[in-house]
């Protein structure tokens, strides 16, 4: 028993991990009625991100949530003075709409629903986003918006669909998630944190929270922290930080060039190495 | 320029823009309000439609009505052909019915008058006479200055050897005048293209008469064989046609119940046999249409105190599609489901469809099963068209960026469907965007600015703290100043420096300081 659970624990033999890749796609086969195509695969524009995720991206057809602290997208409680704790600006809607623009970068429209008519489009074209390919709807009643997110993943014109969400039952979940199979496009639902531990038809859940910038830094990059919290076909352990430039709509990993301009001082005194030495020398 | 000088200009621009209303709104809109100008952009297709529906009421005093086309009127402006606006009426023995071929004039300007139009009439023996005559005999004073016509006689005895009167802005020329009353007007109005108005001009020829004085047989090698044809047609020396416009017959149908029904599956039937007929008109003629109007007959339920029978009312439901169709299927799906959300107000015995704004359809190859398949680029219309029958044209809308700085104003909405208002509008949608690129601007834009509570360190300064709700924010970063000052021809000059901050738990927000008052605001949320 002892022995099978420290087998458990070890990390499989490179040689295993084909194996282990092979009964990952059967699981996925399994799981979903979706045919699994490479063509599928979204990047998200971030390869540090993609290696993180399951399937080395998003997949067509299927539903992303992305959680935040977003009370003012849904409710639109801002300058009403009902707004309690929670907070906007905090990146979680930006991240999403960059996350249509990659979905759209083969072709397709990209759908903004904006109930409170606070969308702001410059912003869009400031990431990319071809404002003759976006289409943004002004629902008034929270039926119709999930009425008109259907719709729209429904299309297969359409590439994306990004939506803000506060309340979302679980049926109307699974239907959307019904839909976009159906039309082959990515459904975003930005959603509030409280979101986090209820039920979910997504096939990926992001927490996205913001992270305060090194105070030098002068460029108009952000961080934000993406936490894999659901997955359907893998871990979903892992986490990572990203810089968004929102001038540009381009994100960069922070993990790699902290791990390249970082000195482990503690670790490299304890096991100091002959090429290290070397290097410092010259 | 200063401040004082741009709104002295403003107010002063008003003024000239409600005169210019008032002379322009003839040929552009079709009321004219003496109150309020209202401007509004520039439509060809609009604009032909009108004209259109003008012939088609000018039957009354003509059998005989055709509208300009590009190879009989218009002169080339900028190397391009303008919207037909002139309609031509044959008059040929039809003076006597009106008591004189002066009454008959007067009764159409009347009519157009009544309409909110203003007209220029010319009644002559030529087409190209009662053209030339109809759109430069009231302004020749500015075209043939006194010191390049010194040859020809005064304006005033040119047009008293026709009928002119410039109050009800018609000319009626005899037949023994037409030369004459061409010989003082100028050279375009021979219909001929703007390079070879250009050039005529610049040899010293204003008038046709100076044209008309040249050798003949030089005419078209010095100048093409246009400016000679058109010399003849004017004169009667060579035929022109006039192609009379016979309006389409309209594309619709009807069905007929014995007895009125609120049944909705006999309801849906009936409205897919006209659809199914109208699309088949429609589809002989490789056409589509981008309005349907579906109307009902129908009998309200009757009171039970009630002795007398309620009259028929009808009831329409209208559809306005991104772009034209002639799909069955999907017409039937977007008046089923307009009929889901309205209310009948009783049974009924008769379905009449009509389709608007027709328009030929892109050639497609036939498909064996028709109407199964979709193309994919029917696919996006056929989405918006479904959300905007059901949510309203004004909610499924594409942004559209304008040169503007101010925020607010940096873009607007653009409509989808056919016939809206905001279709076209008169902001120029290909426009860059104006803020410098490495400048970011928010998702989330505030409608109205919120006031906000800072602590600054400099007066001038950008804010070391935030109050958001009472609550306390310390600004780690911040960017700007960005300074916008602009929106004074709107009468109300925005000044106003922009900062984006960055909070201590790494939020972003975009506001800023009024310079007049030195308050804060917050305007966006970088969500």
């Amino acid at each position: 028993m002892a022995s099978s659970e420290a087998g458990l624990s070890q990390s499989p033999r490179p040689a295993d991990e084909p194996l282990i890749q092979a009964l990952r796609a059967k699981l996925r086969n399994l799981e979903t009625t979706r045919p699994d195509r490479d063509n599928q695969r979204i990047s998200s524009g971030c390869s540090a991100l993609d290696r993180l995720l399951p399937q080395g991206g998003f997949c067509r057809g299927s539903l992303v949530e992305c959680l935040g602290d977003m009370d003012v997208l849904g409710t639109g409680l801002l300058g009403t003075g009902l707004l309690g704790t929670n907070l906007p600006g905090a990146g979680v809607g930006t991240f999403g709409l960059l996350l249509a623009h990659q979905a759209a970068r083969d072709g397709g429209a990209i759908v903004v629903l904006d109930r409170d008519r606070r969308f702001y489009p410059p912003a869009a074209d400031l990431f990319g986003i071809d404002l003759h390919d976006l289409l943004v709807i002004h629902p008034t009643q929270h039926r119709d918006m999930l009425w008109a997110i259907d719709q729209a993943l429904r299309c297969p014109a359409v590439a994306a669909v990004w939506a803000p969400l506060q309340q979302l039952a679980s049926q109307d979940f699974r239907r959307l998630q019904l839909a976009a199979q159906a039309g082959h496009s990515l459904g975003i639902l930005i959603r509030d944190d409280h979101a986090r531990g209820q039920p979910s038809w997504a096939d990926i859940q992001l927490l996205v929270q913001p992270r305060p910038a090194n105070t030098l830094q002068r460029t108009p990059g952000r961080r934000l922290r993406i936490e894999i919290t659901r997955c359907r076909h893998g871990r979903h352990d892992g986490s990572l930080e990203l810089e968004l430039d929102e001038s540009t709509g381009r994100m960069r990993s922070l993990e790699s060039s902290h791990e390249a301009n970082t000195l482990h001082l503690a670790s490299q005194l304890a096991h100091p190495t002959p090429g290290d030495c070397s290097s410092r020398a010259q | 320029m200063p401040l004082a000088e741009a709104l002295a200009l403003q107010s002063h621009g008003q003024q000239t823009i409600l005169q210019s209303a008032s002379k322009c709104a003839a040929a552009s809109t079709s009321t004219l309000s003496s109150v309020s100008p209202h401007i509004a952009a520039y439509q060809p297709s609009a604009d032909a439609q009108q004209l259109r529906q003008l012939a088609r009421m000018c039957h009354q005093f003509s059998p005989l009505v055709g509208i300009e086309d590009h190879d009989t009127g218009s002169t080339k402006q900028n190397g391009q052909l303008p919207c037909p606006s002139c309609l031509y009426l044959d008059a040929t023995y039809l003076g006597d019915h009106f008591g004189g071929e002066q009454q008959m004039a007067e009764q159409i300007v009347h009519f157009f008058q009544q309409h909110g139009y203003q007209v220029h009439l010319a009644i002559a023996d030529t087409l190209g006479a009662a053209w030339a005559a109809a759109h430069y005999a009231h302004q020749q004073a500015t075209f043939v200055p006194a010191r390049h016509n010194p040859g020809s006689a005064p304006l005033c005895s040119a047009m008293s050897d026709g009928t002119w009167s410039s109050n009800s802005s018609y000319l009626v020329i005899d037949t023994a005048h037409t030369v004459s009353v061409l010989h003082a007007l100028p050279v375009a109005s021979l219909r001929i293209s703007s390079r070879s108005v250009q050039l005529l001009e610049q040899l010293g020829i204003f008038t046709v008469q100076q044209l008309l004085r040249l050798p003949r047989n030089s005419l078209p090698s010095r100048f093409g064989e246009e400016v000679l044809h058109r010399c003849d047609q004017a004169r009667g020396r060579s035929d022109e046609l006039l192609t009379p416009y016979h309006p389409a017959a309209p594309f619709q149908a009807e069905e007929t119940l014995e007895h009125p029904t609120d049944c909705l599956n006999l309801i849906s039937g009936l409205m897919h046999r006209v659809i199914e007929r109208v699309a088949t008109a429609l589809q002989a003629k490789h056409q589509g249409a981008c309005e349907w109007i579906c109307n009902f007959r129908c009998h309200p339920a009757e009171l039970p105190d009630s002795r007398e029978s309620t009259d028929a009312q009808p009831h329409t439901l209208r559809l306005r599609l991104s772009q034209s169709t002639d799909s069955v299927r999907h017409i039937l799906e977007l008046l089923k489901m307009q009929l889901d959300r309205h209310q009948l107000p009783g049974p009924i015995d008769r379905v009449r469809l009509r389709a608007q704004f027709t328009e030929p359809l892109s050639q497609h190859q036939e498909q064996l099963f028709v109407d199964t398949v979709i193309s994919s680029a029917e696919q996006l219309p056929q989405l918006i068209d479904r959300l905007a029958t059901r949510l309203g044209s004004q909610a499924v809308v594409r942004p559209q960026l304008v040169a503007d700085f101010q925020p607010e104003h940096a873009f607007f909405y653009q409509e989808l469907t056919a016939n809206s208002d905001s279709a076209n509008p008169s902001h120029s949608s290909n426009l860059p965007a104006q803020h410098p690129p490495q400048l970011a601007r928010p998702l989330f834009l505030m409608s109205t600015p919120q006031p906000l509570d800072v602590v600054a360190l400099a007066h001038t300064g950008p804010p070391a703290q935030i109050f958001l709700h009472q609550r306390p924010f310390r600004i780690i970063r911040h960017w700007g100043p960005e300074r916008l000052e602009t929106g004074w021809w709107r009468r109300r000059t925005i000044r106003r420096d922009y900062y984006r901050l960055e909070t201590g738990c790494g939020r972003h927000f975009w506001v800023f300081r009024q310079l007049d008052s030195n308050r804060w605001y917050l305007h966006g949320l970088f969500a």
